[in-house]
């Protein structure tokens, strides 16, 4: 579904990472752990599409129809429609656009790319609250405006009735679990474990071991200084939470 | 110039717009044939409405409540005390002057619709005094909904008269217009008389909208909340000034404009408070945005205080859609053109919000935002 080969990128003329070459097949969960600064985020962020980071060397190719294309051709809206969606470590706040609007239009997006038809707002009403239903959500978060006034677990579960919503083929997680108490940790791991699918595949960014015990993955990834420097199964994730992530920056070095 | 009641760059404290080429045109006088080139738009076929065709009063088009109020022809040129802007008409074209009276409470609102017939090189100079009542209260509604030939100068005035604790409500809808547009507004309140405006006004190719609120009266308030989109090449010149003429008066403007394509937008705020005005409460925002580089902003709100016991206070903002916020909608499929139009829209909410009481318009004010955003979606398609 995806491959990354060789990639580097830059951000203002400074290069971020250092040629990271991944492969994530459907149906997967990959976890990326890493020290602050490795460039975790950054590599979310290229492959949703940021356009302040530029990819200066190597490419991420994504299977459109069946064919793998190079991501650097397509915008963040296209890539959307194609499947791909990130859930922001800091979701945010859009004063003035309810969620239901915000939803919508996200849906339809998605709807009409593929030779769909548009949902009107009653059609898409039932469909949006069957999803909070399956996942627990208060129906009242539709009418609030998009982010605002919404506490670090609502803004994370609201990510997930998000990709609930749009059915991604590639998530990218990152950090999905930073600011979550247990309960809420608890929460949205159930969440996420309700939208995966066997088609769907996950790249799940995290400094911490916890969410991985509810989510659990296929691979795990260390990043450092901008490149995978060990790669392994989820018992990896244990031995970075015993150990720090110093034996693996040792042993690349 | 000074003849033809233009003002100059010279006599204008703001030097923003350009009307000096009217005075270079031949200007046609409109007649009451053009009534019968226009047709009612079935959306206000119901409503109580006073209907202008080229700034004419259409009786066959009209339909005025059976009490309340009345509306006549009135002779006599009309006064301006104001300094900016226009300040009377182009003499040797005729003004068409209407004195609307409200005797009474008006249960419905009362729409004033401006039609054009679509003649070309038309001098439009409708006048219309509106004088409420003590005790009344009243909701006029002014559209200016289509697109009068590019040859067109419309340049129309509206004269409130509010009696002691009359309360009127003013809904403004002025779609883009080809040629050239200047719309004054002014008001006189008595006084705990009320005056409340909503408008929304989309520019034309030479504009210029002119509100100006005198508070006489103590304890007589004013609102304006206002909305102005330009786009293209057109204008949009928005000139507010609340007159604290006297004590325990209160003024509010909230003014929030979106520029874009190569559109010139430019905002004169005022508030003056007179010497004897103690405990005035004026308050002025205005805020932009501007969707792109060629497009313009200029904003100029501006105080005059005679009076140490006041309340006042202003602010005014010129920018840009943040980037985090389009990146976020793009990251969940939504074009960028179209998280544009989510975020302008919730930009406009606080001037949109007034228009909701009153369904018809809130339709217009969407429709109108629409036809803003369209053009930017099909080119950004």
């Amino acid at each position: 579904m995806l491959k990354i080969k060789d990639l580097h990128a830059a951000i203002n003329g400074e290069t971020v990472l250092h040629g990271i070459n991944l492969e994530i097949n459907e149906g997967e969960i990959h976890a990326i752990m890493g020290p602050n600064g490795s460039g975790k985020s950054t590599l979310s962020k290229i492959i949703a599409g940021h356009p302040a980071y530029k990819i200066t060397q190597g490419e991420i190719l994504y299977d459109i129809n069946l064919h793998p294309v190079s991501l650097a051709t397509l915008p963040a809206d296209e890539r959307a429609r194609e499947g791909i969606f990130l859930a922001f470590q800091y979701p945010i706040e859009v004063p003035g656009v309810s969620n239901f609007e915000f939803l919508r239009a996200a849906f339809n997006a998605v709807a009409t790319h593929q030779g769909a038809e548009e949902l009107d707002s009653f059609d898409f009403q039932q469909l949006v609250e069957k999803k909070l239903k399956e996942l627990q959500m208060d129906p009242r978060f539709l009418a609030r405006q998009v982010n605002v006034d919404f506490s670090g677990g609502e803004k994370k579960r609201n990510e997930i009735l998000q990709m609930a919503v749009l059915q991604p083929r590639l998530a990218l997680l990152d950090e999905i679990d930073s600011g979550l108490d247990v309960d809420a940790l608890q929460q949205v791991a159930a969440a996420l474990n309700h939208v995966k699918t066997p088609e769907n595949a996950y790249l799940l960014i995290t400094h911490y071991h916890r969410i991985l015990e509810y989510v659990k993955p296929h691979h795990v990834h260390i990043l450092a200084g901008g490149r995978i420097v060990h790669s392994g199964d989820h018992t990896l994730a244990l031995e970075v939470e015993k150990h720090g992530y110093e034996p693996f920056l040792r042993e690349r070095a | 110039m000074n003849q033809l009641a233009v003002p100059s760059r010279k006599q204008e404290g703001w030097k923003y717009q350009r009307f000096a080429s009217l005075q270079d045109r031949t200007w046609q006088t409109p007649d009451a044939s053009g009534a019968s080139a226009w047709q009612c738009p079935e959306t206000w076929a119901k409503v109580h409405r006073i209907v202008l065709v080229d700034g004419i009063f259409s009786p066959a088009h009209s339909h005025l409540p059976t009490a309340g109020c009345t509306f006549e022809s009135q002779t006599g040129q009309p006064t301006f005390e104001t300094k900016t802007g226009f300040h009377g008409f182009f003499p040797e074209t005729p003004f068409l002057s209407y004195r609307l009276h409200i005797t009474q409470t008006l249960t419905e609102p009362l729409y004033v619709i401006h039609g054009f017939s679509g003649r070309s090189g038309l001098c439009i100079q409708p006048h219309i005094e509106v004088q409420t009542d003590a005790k009344t209260e009243s909701t006029l509604c002014e559209l200016l909904l289509e697109s009068q030939d590019p040859g067109t100068f419309w340049n129309s005035s509206l004269q409130f008269q509010l009696a002691e604790k009359s309360h009127c409500q003013y809904f403004h809808i002025q779609a883009p217009a080809a040629g050239a547009l200047v719309h004054q507004i002014q008001i006189q309140q008595a006084s705990q008389s009320q005056w409340q405006g909503h408008s929304l006004v989309t520019g034309a190719a030479q504009h210029r909208t002119q509100l100006e609120v005198k508070l006489l009266g103590s304890h007589a308030t004013a609102s304006t909340v206002g909305i102005f989109l330009g786009e293209w090449k057109r204008q949009v010149d928005w000139g507010s000034s609340m007159v604290h003429a006297t004590k325990d008066t209160g003024s509010r403007q909230l003014v929030k404009g979106i520029a874009a394509d190569h559109a010139h937008c430019a905002y004169r705020g005022m508030v003056h408070v007179h010497p004897h005005a103690s405990r005035a409460d004026g308050k002025m925002h205005n805020h932009n945005l501007v969707l792109d580089p060629t497009a313009q902003v200029q904003t100029l709100p501006s105080f005059q205080i005679e009076h140490d016991q006041v309340v006042c206070n202003h602010g005014a903002t010129v920018g840009q859609l943040r980037e985090d916020e389009l990146f976020y909608l793009e990251t969940r499929a939504i074009p960028r053109v179209q998280a544009e139009h989510l975020l302008s829209r919730a930009f406009l909410e606080a001037g949109l919000a007034g228009f909701q009481a009153m369904p018809p318009l809130a339709s217009l004010a969407t429709a109108c935002l629409e036809a803003f955003f369209a053009h930017r979606w099909k080119k950004g398609n």
